[in-house]
């Protein structure tokens, strides 16, 4: 007894220390996530004056007596405790029992009941009614977001594949050359930057006038070069402007930004393998492609596994390259889902749709989260 | 024997080439950017910036001293700095004070509480972003600078936690437990001992994390809204992106206003900021 005491004490002076950290997670992390769930299974519905009387009267008429007249006097009313008690709970508002005075008729109660929802209703809160999936059944249906959807899946697929393995290659490459730190740390540099300060970087590189897009002016000049072969003049393209090619040229920017940390964490993870192993390959007759397919990328196979996932969870939370290089436009084809989400939050005011888009981005990250997190337990466990 | 040199030689040199030319998507980028920023307005629409090597003459500080006297930069590099460094110390304090029992004492649900941490790293932002400021708008916070100072410490306490326990685990225990015979309480042992030898880890958290914060936008576009007098460097860049004021000598100063400090950061200590980045993803 004494010892189960001795060990309950000592942990709560332990957590302590911790309190603050955990203060902060509950209320930023753990409790809004929660909210955000069920937020997303409400609807704002924006009801009249009219309306909100009436619902008043009915609750005034169902829990007290039904005989009253307007000039009774409130608190004289059967009941008038539990009437306040379900007003506050359907409005979500709050009225104190003090705040009506005994002279205060049924007609000046109501009025009182009034003012506090419409201040309520002032300060952005509108009735919120529970609709189940409603939200996550208008996704569905909505355009906008399946394009975002869509374009999730093309930027998953294109900056993980592109982002690892030319991660991989140059990590392999960058060891034949004496400056490998030098090389290594110019491709690591945007991952200093902000992505607003690279969007822009980009934006310039893409941009349509031929004085001012790198990108352009080459083309336009390749082409001048080559205009003797009768090759036509050259059209400048607006890479950031046109819908079939603005997703690239932004999921292209996210690759440059991302492929110098793959590059850093597969040159250490390939330097980590003991020698031993690639001599007794080499030994063997195997030349340096095979040595690297069959030797080198199975032993480092578990970086490799953990790199995608990481690439794959940053992918999914894309926000910034697209708000500062496009907006999402035109006309939204180039958005993804956070931008979606923050769209139809803070430009629409729809915070009820926004949370199923939040919760649904949540989902899709789960899968690469467990198995990171299947990962690190598994770590953990050979640790100790 | 001389053929097999001439081979490898070539072998050298074309990978060598191949290697700048890639290095060079990197680089002509960011030059292009930090030129342009050097030249006025006429120059730029009319001429590219690589011509601005045949007239050296025509750079210009002008476009840097407009952004920040008349375009509001200077004082959004100011509010960057507001936020940025109250957000690294917080985080750096309360996750070493939260690190430190998970790494050296037995307690109950050391482990369970540690791997919520862990799973709290993945969590997207958007998923807390709405209750959050509502939270705020309720203390009446939001808005002001001390909104973003705690959400970033508690954006960042998840990976600060792992990062710190990571480095305290390599303390050997032996150091807390001979500390422990002689009598030194747990307050001690933290700010005495280990602290002290912390201070790469410490130093690699506060380089990761002032810099994360420093790049974000979406918290500080959500919590502290579009003000200009609060806006830090990239709220204030973003939104001078849509408006019709700004012309690309604007965007291109104002941009490399917001790069060199995480540029000098980084190249001063980047042995540092690497650590913190790839922290976690090396197995082994």
């Amino acid at each position: 007894m004494k010892k189960i005491n001795k060990n309950i004490l000592n942990s709560l002076q332990i957590y302590i220390w911790m309190l603050p950290a955990f203060i902060l997670v509950f209320f930023f992390l753990i409790k809004p996530a929660f909210q955000t769930f069920f937020i997303s299974l409400t609807e704002k519905i924006k009801i009249s004056e009219n309306q909100i009387s009436v619902s008043i009267n009915k609750i005034i008429l169902e829990n007290g007596n039904r005989d009253i007249k307007n000039k009774n006097k409130f608190k004289q009313l059967k009941n008038w405790k539990p009437i306040i008690k379900k007003i506050n709970k359907t409005f979500n508002i709050f009225v104190k029992y003090d705040e009506i005075n005994d002279e205060m008729t049924v007609k000046d109660t109501t009025e009182l009941i009034l003012i506090k929802i419409y201040n309520r209703l002032e300060n952005e809160e509108n009735l919120t009614k529970f609709v189940w999936f409603k939200n996550y059944k208008r996704m569905l249906n909505d355009s906008l977001m399946i394009q975002a959807f869509k374009n999730n899946i093309l930027w998953l697929i294109l900056f993980t594949s592109i982002t690892v393995s030319v991660g991989l290659i140059t990590a392999k490459l960058f060891i034949k050359i004496k400056w490998a730190n030098i090389a290594k740390t110019i491709i690591f540099i945007p991952m200093s930057i902000s992505y607003v300060a690279s969007g822009i970087i980009w934006s310039f590189m893409y941009d349509k006038d031929v004085n001012i897009g790198t990108i352009n002016a080459l083309l336009n000049t390749i082409f001048k070069l080559l205009s003797f072969t009768g090759l036509n003049k050259y059209q400048p393209v607006a890479f950031l402007g046109r819908a079939e090619t603005v997703n690239y040229a932004l999921i292209f920017t996210g690759i440059w930004i991302w492929t110098g940390f793959c590059t850093v964490i597969f040159t250490a993870a390939l330097n980590n393998i003991p020698k031993e192993i690639i001599e007794a390959s080499k030994i063997d007759g195997a030349n340096s492609i095979q040595t690297f397919l069959k030797i080198e990328l199975p032993v480092i196979f578990p970086t490799t596994a953990v790199v995608i996932t990481t690439m794959i969870i940053n992918v999914l939370k894309i926000f910034d390259i697209v708000y500062t290089m496009t907006g999402g436009g035109p006309a939204g084809v180039s958005e993804v889902t956070a931008n979606r989400m923050y769209r139809t939050a803070f430009n629409e005011g729809n915070f009820e749709y926004a949370a199923a888009i939040a919760v649904v981005l949540f989902l899709a990250i789960i899968p690469a989260m467990i198995f990171n997190i299947k990962i690190f337990i598994k770590e953990e466990i050979n640790k100790n | 024997m001389k053929k097999d040199r001439i081979k490898k030689t070539l072998a050298s040199i074309t990978i060598n080439i191949i290697i700048i030319i890639f290095i060079g998507i990197w680089i002509i980028p960011t030059l292009a950017l930090f030129i342009n920023s050097f030249r006025n307005r006429a120059d730029m629409v009319t001429s590219g910036w690589w011509k601005a090597f045949l007239h050296p003459h025509k750079l210009t500080f002008s476009n840097y001293l407009y952004v920040l006297m008349h375009a509001g930069i200077l004082r959004a590099f100011i509010n960057s700095i507001i936020i940025s460094i109250p957000a690294t110390i917080l985080t750096v304090i309360i996750g070493a004070m939260a690190a430190y029992p998970i790494s050296f004492y037995k307690f109950i649900g050391r482990m369970p509480i540690f791997i919520i941490f862990i799973i709290l790293q993945i969590i997207p932002i958007q998923i807390t972003l709405i209750p959050v400021l509502r939270m705020l708008n309720v203390i009446n916070i939001s808005g002001n600078f001390i909104s973003v100072w705690i959400a970033h410490t508690a954006y960042g306490l998840p990976f600060a936690i792992y990062l710190l326990r990571n480095f305290f685990a390599k303390i050997p225990k032996s150091l807390v437990e001979s500390a422990e015979i002689d009598g030194a309480g747990r307050l001690l042992i933290f700010t005495k001992l280990i602290l002290p030898l912390s201070i790469p880890v410490l130093i690699t958290l506060s380089i990761f994390q002032f810099l994360w914060v420093w790049n974000d936008l979406l918290v500080s576009l959500v919590f502290l809204g579009g003000t200009p007098d609060v806006a830090p460097l990239t709220v204030k860049i973003t939104s001078m992106i849509g408006s019709l004021e700004s012309g690309w000598h604007i965007k291109t100063a104002s941009a490399f206003i917001s790069m060199i400090l995480p540029l000098s950061v980084f190249l001063f200590l980047q042995k540092y900021f690497i650590k913190g980045a790839t922290a976690g993803a090396i197995k082994g």
